[in-house]
């Protein structure tokens, strides 16, 4: 039984749907509205702008990949073909890898499905220090509530999988409150793939959501196209130019493409829509772009526990513990939510860090070995500015993040909760994930290493899958690129809707948030653009 | 030094002149070069030859190839079959996959990973940073005596080529069948897996 990849009947029913590198002759595209990027953003304003009766192109750099690729289920083809630089990206000094989706659907097609609405406390931050208006827990909740009926998302009704349930019996036994996490899915399959994209179409994406949605109203996709430069002329955004790229989506094809369009909307997330507009020149009085760049830096926490925990199968993430989120208000020493992480083994390993007899023996008890995860929640004190994203010479994007003793404090006390909980819920061993660390047998013993490893760069192996900020919103313009309607400032054409508008990090999974944003900002931009006749070009 | 991709075409990926001046300019491992390089006044088997991909691959150059042979061992050693057809196979799979690996980097990081091979490539570097006089002549614990001076040292720089190479080695690996095996995952659901696939 093959499952419907829903591209295949679509096209042949009239989508428009172009795979750039089939071109062979420079191509130039006019339409109402240009989205760049296909993923929570740009996906949930295509189908809000198309439904609108605009005429909307959607660029995507990645390829089109569907159930038909993902029904493999095997890890060394999505890693490589789903994930932006093969899953290899990492800050400018290797010190933080970087987990971002690159396909039709962007992140949104190998996410875990975790879906949260924007904690009201980091709404508030955000009318406070940023002067964001509309943004209020009472304002958006329609917007969210529009977006968790499109997109299925509903608290995991089955029984959590032994990863996450671990989760749940660790932080029980502590008295510290843990809760079902809401997914975006429906008649999900509970296999645990999440991250390879979704098999069976159940995990709720854009990829088979608002994109075929968009397509049904007659937008177009093109996919395999780099954007690399916005023209700004005369306050405006006069056009933009991209080049195809190659089938193996890495290399230009040599096919340029020029789209001339009415408005346009940045949504390639936080790393690739600042280096777009550094690339571009575009205008920034205040040198704002790019900066405030939040990851909800993570570390990790492995225990061993007495059976079996296969914590590669069942779905990713369903149990959270936000004990240490909020205790101080959004202010005051780092908070971070407890998750697990999924445990296929390419990934495992790549979090596992060691070699030779201990990579082998460590990564031999995978089936018993229970995962979670700390999210720290960066961006909301001055000792956590978050880091910066530039371009090198070629134009490619580079982040910077540094840590200050702040940050290090808060990964100190992470690896503590983690290895309490696991202990709580009956590992034998914990071993936190830091390169000077060992096996602990005990929770004492593991207390008093976790307080005298090294907290540097380089020693605490840092990852991220949530990149956020570096084109901030709110109506303060010397802190902000967008303002509270996500309009970029310096040009009357131009928005930028996704997660890259958020002035610090969520404190929670982001793709909730990025849709309920993102349908605010593109049903008021749907109403703006319809509201004046289309200019004569 | 080497060339850096910048164009896909069907013969193969076209390169760019890269000149060692441009790929030293900055980056994490530029300035230990840099420092070796001011010592003298050319990098011994380095001037200014442009060295190619090495044939059949993407990224990894000829000596890059001769790094890896020595790497695989000291980061799989116990995990790898024994000397045989199976063994050379399994090797050349692994080679393919950190190939594509590299490849798949966007120009910033395969500037940093250019800048790590050579620095593991160049005798003038490699010799006292790594204790190894050649990649084809270093045994398994000789490498990883290398690794863990790395791992360890108070150079974050070294920490930071160390993580790289071992990532590099062993997601080209937990990603093959053997790799599986070797953690114990017994792959995909079955029966999902067969639905999907029938």
């Amino acid at each position: 039984m093959a499952i419907d990849d829903i591209y295949t009947q679509g096209i042949a029913g009239g989508w428009k749907v172009t795979d750039a590198s089939t071109l062979k002759q420079d191509q130039t595209y006019e339409a109402d509205v240009a989205i760049i990027g296909s993923g929570a953003g740009g996906g949930t304003t295509a189908e809000i702008l198309s439904a609108a009766g605009l005429k909307v192109l959607i660029l995507e750099e990645g390829p089109l990949q569907t159930a038909a690729n993902f029904k493999d289920m095997d890890d060394a083809r999505a890693y490589g073909e789903l994930y932006q630089e093969g899953a290899g990206r990492a800050t400018s000094d290797g010190a933080v890898s970087i987990l971002q989706g690159r396909s039709v659907g962007g992140t949104t097609t190998v996410n875990w499905t975790s879906s949260f609405r924007t904690p009201p406390l980091t709404l508030k931050y955000w009318a406070d220090t940023f002067a964001l208006k509309g943004g209020s827990e009472e304002e958006m909740a329609p917007w969210f509530a529009q977006m968790e009926e499109r997109l299925g998302v509903a608290p995991w009704a089955v029984p959590p999988n032994a990863n996450n349930g671990a989760l749940k019996r660790g932080a029980e036994a502590l008295g510290w409150a843990a809760h079902v996490i809401p997914r975006n899915v429906r008649g999900c399959w509970n296999l645990g793939y999440c991250g390879l994209g979704c098999p069976t179409n159940a995990k709720q994406s854009m990829l088979v959501t608002t994109i075929p949605g968009a397509l049904k109203n007659g937008a177009q996709l093109l996919h395999h196209v780099s954007v690399r430069k916005l023209a700004f002329t005369n306050g405006k955004v006069s056009g933009l130019s991209a080049e195809a790229l190659g089938p193996g989506c890495i290399q230009p094809s040599g096919v340029k493409i020029t789209v001339r369009a009415r408005h346009y909307v940045l949504a390639g997330g936080a790393i690739n829509n600042p280096a777009l507009l550094l690339r571009s020149n575009a205008p920034d009085p205040h040198q704002r772009i790019g900066k405030r760049t939040c990851i909800h830096p993570v570390n990790l926490s492995l225990g061993i526990m007495p059976d079996k925990v296969e914590g590669y199968y069942g779905a990713p993430q369903s149990i959270y513990c936000d004990e240490h989120q909020w205790k101080h208000g959004a202010a005051g020493p780092v908070g971070y939510k407890i998750e697990t992480a999924p445990m296929q083994p390419l990934l495992s390993s790549a979090i596992f860090g060691r070699y030779g007899d201990e990579l082998k023996t460590g990564m031999g008890l995978l089936p018993y070995t229970q995962s979670m995860l700390s999210l720290l929640r960066d961006g909301f004190d001055e000792q956590s500015a978050g880091g910066e994203v530039q371009i090198d010479g070629s134009g490619a994007p580079v982040l910077h993040y540094d840590f200050s003793d702040y940050m290090w404090d808060g990964f100190r006390r992470a690896y503590l909760s983690m290895a309490e909980m696991q202990f709580a819920a009956g590992a034998k061993q914990v071993m936190p994930l830091h390169v000077d660390s060992k096996i602990y047998a005990s929770w004492s013993e593991a207390k008093d290493a976790i307080g005298s490893l090294p907290y540097r760069k380089q020693r605490v192996p840092v990852f991220t899958a949530h990149l956020m900020g570096g084109c901030a919103m709110g109506e303060d313009e010397k802190l902000t690129v967008v303002d509270s309607d996500a309009r970029f400032r310096h040009a009357e054409n131009l928005s930028i809707i996704d997660g890259s508008i958020f002035p610090t990090s969520i404190g929670a999974n982001p793709q909730l948030s990025i849709y309920g944003f993102a349908c605010k900002n593109a049903t008021k931009l749907a109403g703006q653009l319809n509201s004046v006749p289309a200019a004569k070009s | 030094m080497r060339n850096l991709p910048t164009t896909e075409t069907e013969s193969g990926p076209n390169a760019v002149d890269l000149t060692r001046r441009s790929l030293l300019q900055v980056g994490l491992f530029g300035s230990l070069l840099l420092g070796a390089a001011g010592t003298t006044a050319t990098l011994s088997g380095c001037s200014s030859r442009v060295e190619s991909v090495a044939a059949g691959y993407k990224f990894l150059r000829d000596a890059d190839l001769l790094l890896m042979r020595a790497l695989i061992p000291a980061v799989l050693g116990p995990m790898l079959p024994p000397p045989g057809a199976e063994s050379e196979a399994l090797n050349a799979q692994l080679m393919r996959n950190i190939d594509l690996g590299c490849y798949r980097l966007g120009h910033p990081a395969q500037k940093v990973v250019a800048q790590l091979f050579d620095l593991l490539n160049l005798r003038l570097t490699r010799w006292p940073l790594t204790g190894i006089k050649a990649w084809d002549e270093a045994t398994p614990a000789q490498v990883q005596a290398f690794l863990e001076r790395w791992r360890t040292s108070s150079f974050s720089v070294l920490n930071a080529g160390y993580r790289a190479l071992i990532k590099l080695v062993s997601v080209s690996f937990y990603g093959t069948h053997v790799g599986w095996a070797a953690a114990n995952y017994p792959g995909p659901p079955p029966g999902p897996f067969q639905v999907f696939n029938s």
